[in-house]
């Protein structure tokens, strides 16, 4: 359910910084070659191929779009052109590709005289097939599908042919979309069964929002619903952050070139990171994590703690509520008022279904255009920045930029809001950027992913009865171990920095690492710890086997220690395993889990206060 | 003939709003920027602004009455006695504006952004604000009596002396809101989250403020003759002994 991916470092002004889930990257079997077969018997060579020649690096590179090369590459990241192709002989599942930049007009001379396919229109749009048909069973929503088919009794085999369908529709579709807007794409593919397929176009905002609009739009005249709720699959625009910077610090915004600018952002990104918290809280959840914090600091510091949560409250209200109110449909809204219900309870009790995922599409697509339209303006100015009416007119319009863009992503799927979690998550994290940071900076990213953590409780279950409550616990502990992880992480680097946090961070971080290690199909290390791939600089070879990295960054070095390897580890082995790990956290419901970290988040909370981290925006 | 350049747009604008309305329905969604332009006293009413740039704009006793503002953006403008009666105002940026004595009176704001601007002595009689930002608007002397004020946020603003008798605040932020020496009387709040303001010599007799959080708000002289507090959260209240006993 991630749709963050990755920023190219030679786009300096046009920005791109989303995550990549480090499940994506990671090489699975070679299963797929029974279902791609039975793919292209169904729909045709023709339609396939052309999909793939569309799809290939440098294969619709319109002028104007900006060149991805040198994009962060992600372990275990390789052409796309040679992927696909083997995907056409049966060499290969589409779905190895991971983290493919399957649109990314990425120049190549190899490549370049596949560029006249972009015009074929993609043959799976509107094709009835066998794996549509599966779809269309399930009611057409995704999680039913993968409720059947990967649920008791199902068929992963089947699963996959429906995972292979999905990916080939979405590229074709994809490929549309950049030779008409003149825009780059990046999809992002995975080798879970049970992932999502989401999409980042690249490109000059109002392309790029015009991409996503028109994408959106195609795909419910062919499905009649969004393809959130069909395939799992989102499409998203550039959002926030510059790319990776030279000289090791942060240097994310044009504005910031002032002392008090730069205090006003951090307090901007600091309230930022607590509506991410707000947003994945109930009322009554919210107001009494308020007062838990406020009550445990000075009484001098309360008034400052109460106006920021007062703050996040009221911007997830004016914001969010309120745009996503005026979408859903209004007999429901008045319904849900007759009942007593307040507007953020309606939001809240609609916000995943379909229509939900509808409201916040089309609003989200609205503050694109909004960001489109504010940078053409500003390009206008370029020619005659230096002059001082000019100059001024820039930075009024960079801010606004800045929070159109924060806007929009209240209305993305899982976003990160705030430029610490950013650069903690994405730069360094999954970059390596190695990009120095402060407290403020882990303080916004233990925010984020702690609200990301509260998300993942109020999403899950939803799937169905629990038979072994247990077994239930254990396997939301696997699924969240990734924000938790992360939570944990910043938490540790903060109390590193001197804060001083009581909690055992660091023992639960290695914990959920143990946790992420089983979710995502990695390695653990000769202490018993998970190996974090990208940071030792290890990729797997082609038997499986993690090796370090040479100087090209293929995996021909040592082999790396490993004790426990849970990329081919069997499901009662993760499971096992994943029981042995939540029984050492001490806990043993996902209720004792929430609790325990909500106490730490508590903790940080009011000991980063007391270290002097109550900055309010003005 | 559609104008090419932000100056043209502005002159059009001044010289015949019908033909400006017709050329922005021509151009569709490119956006319209009249930044910096001097509009001050046109007669402005009727024209379709609708995402239209007039930043830093002087708008001073302008007449925007039923004006088509949605998605505008007006941030930093100077807009002191203008009047907006009958515009449409949803989504519009007001931020940093001067809107000092400007006759706003029944207009509905919707999801508008008006953070640090100056309202003094504004009249927004009867108007309607549902989702608005208001924070660190300063709003003393303005007379917003009749108003409705639905989820929106007014931490920080500086109201000494309003006007909000007969008015309806529901679910709004007030806190750190400066609202001495306010009229109140009637007013009524639900689930209103107001700490650490100033109630100082406010009069709120017969107002309900009923779920409402006041925590640290000083009260000292206020007169809440005949006022219900009911449900509501009144930690550590500032002079409440100086205050008239709520029934």
């Amino acid at each position: 359910m991630d749709r963050r991916d990755r920023a190219t470092p030679d786009q300096a002004t046009t920005t791109n910084r989303r995550e990549v889930d480090p499940q994506r990257t990671s090489a699975g079997p070679v299963t797929g070659m029974t279902s791609m077969a039975a793919l292209q018997r169904q729909v045709g060579n023709r339609a396939v191929c052309s999909i793939l020649r569309a799809t290939a690096p440098g294969s619709g590179s319109a002028p104007g779009a900006p060149a991805a090369q040198g994009a962060i590459a992600a372990p275990g990241q390789s052409s796309s052109t040679s992927q696909l192709q083997r995907v056409v002989t049966g060499q290969e599942s589409p779905s190895q590709a991971d983290a493919s930049p399957v649109a990314t007009p990425q120049a190549s001379t190899a490549t370049a005289t596949a560029t006249a396919a972009t015009s074929e229109p993609a043959s799976l749009y509107g094709a009835r097939t066998p794996q549509r048909a599966l779809i269309e069973e399930a009611g057409s929503a995704w999680k039913q599908v993968k409720a059947k088919h990967l649920g008791k009794g199902g068929s992963p085999e089947t699963m996959k042919q429906i995972v292979d369908y999905r990916k080939l529709y979405v590229d074709g579709l994809l490929e549309q979309m950049k030779a008409k807007y003149g825009v780059g794409a990046r999809a992002v593919g995975s080798t879970a069964l049970s992932s999502d397929y989401d999409v980042t176009f690249l490109g000059p905002m109002s392309s790029a929002a015009a991409a996503v609009v028109d994408f959106n739009g195609k795909f419910r005249d062919d499905w009649h619903a969004e393809s959130g709720i069909v395939f799992d699959t989102n499409v998203y625009a550039e959002d926030f952050l510059g790319a990776k910077p030279a000289n090791g610090v942060r240097d994310d915004d044009p504005t910031m070139t002032t002392q008090s600018g730069t205090v006003e952002d951090a307090a901007l990104q600091d309230a930022n990171a607590l509506v991410k918290v707000r947003k994945n809280m109930s009322k009554t959840a919210w107001t009494i994590f308020v007062s838990r914090v406020v009550l445990s600091l000075p009484d001098s510091q309360q008034a400052t703690a109460r106006k920021q949560f007062d703050q996040a409250d009221a911007t997830f209200r004016t914001t969010y509520v309120a745009s996503m109110l005026r979408r859903l449909p209004p007999d429901k809204v008045a319904t849900m008022r007759r009942q007593g219900k307040s507007d953020a309870e309606i939001v809240e009790d609609l916000e995943t279904g379909a229509e939900g995922v509808e409201a916040a599409n089309r609003e989200y697509e609205t503050q694109l255009i909004e960001v489109g339209r504010l940078e053409k303006l500003r390009d206008n100015l370029a020619s005659d920045v230096n002059g001082p009416p000019t100059q001024h007119r820039w930075t009024e319009l960079t801010l606004q930029i800045r929070q159109a863009k924060s806007k929009a992503m209240l209305f993305a799927n899982e976003p990160y809001f705030s430029a610490g979690t950013l650069y903690h998550v994405v730069g360094n994290m999954q970059g390596a950027w190695g990009i120095k940071l402060g407290i403020p900076e882990y303080f916004q990213s233990a925010n984020e992913n702690f609200g990301d953590f509260k998300k993942e409780i109020a999403h899950h279950g939803h799937g169905g009865e629990v038979h072994d409550p247990f077994a239930d616990f254990v396997a939301f502990a696997v699924a969240s171990s990734k924000y938790a992880f992360r939570f944990l992480d910043a938490a540790d680097k903060m109390r590193s920095a001197g804060v001083p946090i009581e909690a055992p961070v660091s023992e639960l971080r290695a914990m959920e690492g143990r946790l992420l290690a089983i979710r995502q199909g990695e390695a653990l290390g000769e202490d018993g710890n998970r190996i974090d791939e990208r940071a030792i600089g290890a990729k797997r070879d082609a038997t499986g086997k993690l090796r370090k990295k040479d100087a090209r960054g293929e995996a021909t070095g040592d082999l790396v220690a490993t004790t426990t390897d849970y990329s081919s580890a069997t499901k009662e082995k993760k499971d096992a395993d994943a029981g042995k790990v939540v029984g050492e956290m001490g806990v043993s419901s996902i209720e004792g889990l929430d609790r325990k970290f909500t106490s730490i988040s508590v903790e940080i909370n009011v000991k980063a206060r007391q270290a002097g981290l109550d900055r309010t925006t003005s | 003939m559609i104008p090419t350049t932000p100056s043209a747009w502005v002159a059009l604008l001044r010289g015949d709003v019908d033909e400006f309305n017709e050329a922005r329905a021509t151009t569709g969604s490119d956006p319209c920027d009249l930044s910096g332009s001097d509009l001050a006293g046109c007669d402005l009413s009727g024209s379709n602004l609708s995402h239209c740039y007039l930043v830093g704009a002087d708008l001073t006793s302008t007449d925007l009455h039923a004006a088509n503002l949605v998605g505008a953006t007006f941030a930093g403008s100077t807009m002191d006695e203008v009047v907006l009666s009958g515009a449409l105002l949803e989504d519009v940026i007001l931020s940093r504006c001067s809107l000092v004595s400007a006759r706003l009176d029944n207009v509905t704001f919707t999801r508008t952004k008006l953070q640090s601007a100056n309202l003094a002595d504004a009249s927004l009689a009867a108007a309607r604000l549902d989702y608005c930002e208001l924070g660190d608007a300063r709003l003393d002397g303005a007379d917003l009596s009749s108003t409705h004020h639905h989820g929106s946020n007014l931490i920080d603003v500086s109201a000494r002396g309003v006007d909000l008798r007969d008015s309806v605040l529901d679910e709004c932020t007030l806190s750190g809101a400066n609202l001495a020496e306010a009229r109140l009387d009637r007013s009524i709040w639900t689930s209103c989250a107001f700490s650490t303001g100033s109630l100082r010599h406010a009069s709120l007799r017969h107002a309900r403020l009923d779920g409402c959080r006041l925590d640290g708000v000083d009260v000292e002289g206020a007169d809440l003759t005949g006022a219900s507090l009911t449900t509501s959260s009144l930690a550590h209240l500032v002079n409440a002994t100086d205050a008239w006993s709520a029934s």
